[in-house]
């Protein structure tokens, strides 16, 4: 059932002056959602614009849907989201609208207007549809951005940074909409988004990738990740001694804190420890933290 | 057709702008003629005040739809550049700026001209040579974004215009110059065009 | 050591067992879709997959390549130990009361003698 692939990376790298991107291989799985976390300037969003096709400048392949070949039905077929200059600065919502319309076969302009409305976006007359979208804060602008993009037929969203301008009710209704999207699709729609604020989609999130510093640290499902990893706390004065066997390690003064890997647990046995099963996003805290060490 | 028009006003400001490009524009044009003519008694010299008030508004309404965009700029438009039909959209739209400023130079030349009983050759200079200066100034302009160089280069080129209309009324060489001008501007309009793909190529690579 | 916490997908398909074995799906009945639970519930895909797997794990479930999972025929035996053991727990729940309200065991067993009598005139 976890078999197939909505995307299939060989060898991508991208050079920058100061960092690069370079993933040997990944598969992004289809019919989930996968989460791209790492911290600001990681690379995720030169990632997602390379399989969004807005950037073009990279070495290696990528495998579309199982091998589709007509770049017109993959990019048909893709939703992108970005948090830069996505539309032209001058567009009005009602631009927006017909040019969706323009640029996609199958956008839809009464659903695009139908998911402004859901998501408080005032669309009821046409001097509301007439407002400009650079006029609108930056929440505002992100919920038209994914009204834009959800009232196309896609079979994969690449959503780069959604939640981030979101208010924590707004950021809720994308979880949902993202479930709602999954389900439409019935295994055939995968969304990739990318966060450096995981805690908030964590409930949405089937798959993860952790990057940091242009490469992949970690990756897997997320249960499967629950179970790789455990956490562990425990009183200072065993600190010391099972500081070593722990993959991270934090102290304070109630005691120590840290994440074990599962095959490692058994070394543990004997101290007075509690265990845990973490979250996601403690996980991917562990993972950067041990990251940045070894670089 | 349908297809053509909605392309080209994706570029616009708002809706506002098509109005007044569309109607305003060349009403305005005849009523400023008018009040004019009153001074002037309806002499012929209107119709260059009519060609020279052409090139200052096309170069300046350009400023709201073309703007930059001979100069590459990676991280603009991205939703654009997601679609495949982006670089025939534009390819619409550039076309039908051409044929709309043919169109309106045309109509607003030939009709103050057959008011004014202007001479044809003379009006097919003035169109010629007007279509000329302009080309040549969108060529230039094009790689700015900020309207203070829109509007110095509009006024340079304007007077630059009535310089070179004294010139050739002087000369009196109608003929040969739109000729030649025709071609030129033909030629530099090609080459423009093939400039703008390059770029709009470019901006998906760093 | 000790482990605290119940991971989600363990307490969806506990959810999901107390539900099939107290009748609410028949036999042969599909579980809701996998996204489609998903999306209800608020939790992921995968979350959901493996609460549905650990159904099949324990037998309750049966899943088919493309339509889900559907119910499985339940042991009729199997049913009547897990109510049995739901009636000690709540028994064992109303001693501990009847302790701490120091009602004696007599009259502890005089309520229960009551209340299934009213219970039985009442149907």
């Amino acid at each position: 059932m976890y078999k197939s692939n909505v995307i299939s990376i060989n060898n991508l790298s991208k050079k920058f002056k100061s960092f690069e991107l370079d993933i040997p291989s990944l598969n992004i799985p289809k019919g989930f959602a996968t989460a791209l976390i790492g911290e600001n300037g990681a690379g995720k969003s030169t990632f997602i614009n390379i399989l969004a096709g807005v950037r073009l400048d990279y070495k290696g392949t990528i495998d579309y849907f199982n091998g589709e070949k007509e770049e017109k039905v993959i990019r048909e077929n893709i939703g992108y989201t970005g948090p830069g200059n996505y539309f032209m600065p001058h567009w009005t919502i009602a631009q927006i609208a017909e040019v969706g319309e323009l640029l996609f076969e199958r956008f839809n302009k009464e659903k695009f207007y139908e998911i402004c409305k859901l998501l408080g976006i005032e669309v009821s007359s046409v001097k509301k549809q007439n407002k400009g979208f650079n006029k609108l804060s930056d929440g505002m602008k992100m919920k038209v951005v994914l009204a834009n993009v959800f009232a196309r037929e896609t079979k994969m969203l690449l959503l780069d940074e959604p939640a981030s301008p979101l208010d924590p009710l707004m950021r809720d209704k994308l979880c949902q909409m993202i479930g709602e999207y999954l389900e439409q699709g019935n295994v055939e729609n995968s969304v990739l988004f990318s966060t450096h604020n995981i805690a908030d989609m964590e409930n949405v999130t089937d798959y993860a990738i952790i990057m940091e510093k242009g490469r992949i640290a970690e990756q897997g499902f997320v249960e499967d990740l629950k179970e790789k990893y455990i956490l562990v706390k425990g009183e200072n004065e065993d600190a010391d001694k099972v500081k070593d066997i722990l993959f991270s390690f934090q102290k304070n003064n109630y005691g120590f804190e840290g994440m074990c890997l599962a095959e490692n647990i058994d070394k543990l046995a004997g101290f007075n420890i509690s265990r845990e099963v973490p979250e996601l996003s403690q996980i991917s805290i562990a993972v950067m933290k041990k990251y940045t060490q070894l670089m | 057709m349908k297809d053509y028009i909605e392309s080209y006003h994706m570029f616009f400001p708002d809706k506002k702008f098509r109005f007044l490009l569309y109607l305003v524009y060349p009403l305005a044009v005849w009523a400023l003629l008018y009040i004019e003519s009153i001074f002037f008694d309806g002499s012929f010299i209107l119709v260059f005040t009519a060609a020279e008030i052409i090139i200052a508004v096309e170069c300046l309404v350009d400023f709201f739809i073309f703007a930059g965009y001979a100069r590459k700029v990676s991280s603009r438009n991205e939703y654009l550049k997601t679609s495949v039909k982006y670089t025939q959209l534009l390819k619409k739209a550039v076309l039908s700026d051409i044929t709309r400023r043919i169109l309106s130079t045309v109509l607003i030349i030939s009709v103050t001209a057959a008011v004014l009983k202007v001479q044809l050759k003379l009006t097919i200079y003035l169109i010629i040579s007007v279509y000329f200066f302009i080309t040549v100034a969108l060529f230039g302009l094009r790689f700015f974004d900020f309207f203070a160089a829109y509007n110095f280069i509009t006024i340079i080129l304007v007077m630059l215009y009535i310089g070179f209309n004294v010139f050739i009324l002087d000369k009196n060489i109608f003929i040969i110059t739109s000729i030649i001008l025709f071609i030129l501007s033909l030629l530099l309009l090609l080459l423009h065009t093939k400039i703008l793909f390059r770029v709009v190529k470019e901006e998906y690579y760093d | 050591m000790q482990n605290s916490g119940v991971p989600i997908y363990q307490q969806i398909a506990g959810q999901f067992k107390e539900d099939i074995l107290a009748g609410k799906f028949k036999q042969g009945e599909f579980l809701p879709s996998i996204r489609g639970l998903a999306k209800d519930l608020r939790i992921s895909v995968i979350t959901t997959m493996k609460a549905y797997e650990e159904l099949e794990k324990n037998g309750l479930v049966t899943a088919v390549q493309g339509k889900g999972y559907y119910v499985n025929a339940q042991d009729s035996e199997m049913l009547r130990e897990q109510h049995i053991r739901k009636m000690e727990e709540y028994l064992l729940n109303a001693i501990s009361a009847a302790r701490i309200a120091n009602v004696p065991d007599s009259e502890l067993i005089d309520i229960l003698k009551m209340l299934i009598e009213t219970e039985e005139s009442g149907e």
